[in-house]
């Protein structure tokens, strides 16, 4: 699993590539809560074709803190697989999705 | 022609990533749909890392079965008795801020397994079967 940031505008994008599951859930938060100082923070998730429930905790748990400290958090680009964990979960409905990097953006 | 895989699992995530992927490269060599294989990884890690980090399983035994009324899981672990099926599940209406963050690996056993069954043998092991589509 690995992170890659990249800024547009005033948003960070953190494109992970990889699994997000048991083995590489902390090191994913450890990444993505840092980077929640630099602005609103976008999720790419199009290179992920795995989340488990512990990769679930990782997002939730930085949207939490996104939202305690006021800064906006999203997801995007999600795999068919990825998309189905999130809509049984419920994440669908709690964390704001966009199809597309771009979608993401734009929204602010 | 029925298939079966039996995959052992005594360690860490790395273990369960092990056992994962070759359930994963036997069901491919089997052409099976992509949504089932990925249903099966999943819940390989939800229930065996479930069973090894709260249920202090010494070892988890997965035992898939493929035939033409697809694919079954049994998982058996010696563990501390855990029913899944009747553990009760998060509050998925919650808004963010109110949202828990466990439970999550439980509603996704339950709503990706059919025919979900739990039952504690008589060697005092938990039994867990399922069948997925």
């Amino acid at each position: 699993m690995q992170i890659v940031e990249t800024r547009a505008g005033a948003a960070m994008v953190a494109a992970i590539d990889g699994r997000l599951d048991t083995a590489t859930a902390a090191e994913a938060e450890t990444k993505l809560l840092a980077l929640l100082g630099a602005g609103p923070l976008i999720v790419d998730l199009e290179a992920v074709r795995y989340v488990s429930s512990a990769g679930l905790r990782v997002l939730l748990k930085t949207a939490k803190q996104a939202q305690s400290a006021g800064v906006k958090f999203s997801v995007c680009a999600l795999q068919p697989a990825v998309r189905e964990v999130f809509e049984i979960s419920g994440f669908d409905r709690i964390i704001p999705s966009y199809a597309t990097r771009a979608e993401a953006i734009a929204a602010g | 022609m029925t298939r079966r895989l039996t995959l052992r699992v005594t360690g860490g995530s790395a273990e369960v990533s092990q056992a994962q992927a070759t359930l994963v490269a036997w069901l491919e060599e089997d052409d099976a749909d992509p949504r089932t294989i990925a249903r099966a990884e999943l819940l390989v890690e939800e229930i065996a890392l479930n069973a090894l980090d709260h249920g202090q399983a010494r070892g988890v035994t997965i035992a898939a079965t493929r035939d033409e009324d697809g694919l079954g899981l049994v998982f058996e672990d010696d563990g501390g008795a855990f029913d899944p099926t009747t553990a009760p599940l998060p509050d998925l209406e919650r808004a963010l801020e109110e949202a828990t963050i466990g439970g999550r690996g439980l509603v996704l056993l339950r709503k990706l397994a059919t025919a979900l069954r739990y039952e504690r043998t008589a060697e005092g092991h938990n039994r867990l079967s399922m069948t997925l589509s």
